[in-house]
């Protein structure tokens, strides 16, 4: 049965695209035929994995222009995985979600419904922030994973998420699971970021952390994968490699 | 006099209540959840429409309604009588 995973903060620059494009890797390179649907009207993970504009994005599909199918476009350097795209410039995700959407709040988990045929795997990459979009995505989700970085910036957007996707889930009845937290950036040497994921592992979620690794920007720059990325032969640290394997085993189960 | 450096204190270690770990420590701590608004009963009782229209004159002026003017009515009448 096909699972749908979320990754989301309402706060930017905590990773969610680093994550969910790494893992969305991870899975592709398991042999899961993997979908990363890039929700963010920026773009990013569609230019991480596309060197050139398909003819057709996301908004495209949901606005009944073309099928899926024509919008989905396999990533050439990595088998197995497929992006469904957004194009961050001239494209009309932004505008379809501030128009038409509020007429469908249902139309993305409709879609993935229908890709969950044809995929065994789908990821959701979206943009920080909590509006009608990022709703639509999360209802459509079988589980919301929180990336978030150790500071209290991030704390404070866990804080109101939660709250947030408990009327969420009253409100438009979803049933999607949040029970998983990934702090990223984790530096062991900082108090701070021990006192934060000491303080996480100890209530009802359950912790993964992703070490700092500046491979990740770098990997992101050349469109590769950063698993398998290498900068003059030097590629993700072994404890970065670790954590990604596990969070990749635990949250497909 | 010229001060003398305290080794002692060169070995001090400041321990340093870091904010953030004790804003995680609340965030994930269940015991620190706001309790659940406690869940209304549905109940209904007979008034006349006249009574009705004394008390909302009686109670508008303190910015109630009639029956939010009986519960604060009842709340001090047992106040009071409960010092008794």
């Amino acid at each position: 049965m096909t699972k749908t995973i979320s990754f989301h903060l309402q706060k930017g620059g905590v990773g969610k695209t680093t994550i969910s494009g790494t893992l969305a890797c991870q899975s592709a390179i398991d042999g899961y035929s993997t979908l990363l649907i890039d929700v963010d009207p920026q773009g990013n993970a569609s230019s991480w994995f596309l060197d050139e504009a398909p003819p057709f994005e996301l908004a495209d599909v949901v606005q009944g222009r073309c099928y899926s199918a024509d919008a989905i476009v396999p990533v050439t350097k990595i088998p197995n995985l497929y992006v469904l795209p957004t194009f961050g410039i001239g494209g009309s995700l932004k505008n379809y979600a501030e128009t038409k959407l509020a007429e469908e709040p249902f139309v993305l988990q409709d879609l993935v419904h229908d890709l969950s045929s044809k995929f065994e795997r789908i990821i959701l990459d979206l943009s920080p922030g909590l509006g009608r979009l990022e709703r639509a995505a999360l209802i459509a989700s079988d589980e919301i994973i929180s990336p978030m970085t150790p500071e209290v910036f991030s704390l404070d957007g866990l804080e109101i998420f939660i709250e947030e996707l408990s009327k969420l889930q009253k409100n438009l009845r979803s049933k999607v699971e949040h029970s998983r937290i990934i702090i990223n950036a984790f530096d062991n040497r900082i108090k701070q970021h021990r006192d934060i994921f000491l303080a996480a592992s100890k209530g009802k979620f359950t912790v993964y952390k992703i070490p700092v690794d500046p491979l990740f920007r770098k990997a992101q720059e050349a469109g590769s994968a950063p698993q398998i990325f290498r900068k003059r032969g030097k590629g993700l640290k072994p404890a970065t490699l670790e954590s990604i394997n596990t969070i990749n085993l635990e949250i497909w189960r | 006099m010229a001060l003398k450096r305290n080794p002692d204190n060169e070995n001090e270690l400041v321990e340093e209540s870091s904010i953030s770990g004790q804003k995680a420590k609340q965030l994930f701590s269940n015991e620190v959840r706001k309790p659940k608004k406690e869940k209304k009963i549905l109940t209904t009782f007979s008034i006349e429409p006249s009574f009705k229209r004394e008390l909302e004159d009686l109670f508008s002026s303190m910015g109630l309604g009639w029956a939010a003017g009986i519960r604060f009515s009842l709340k001090e009448f047992s106040k009071k009588h409960g010092e008794d």
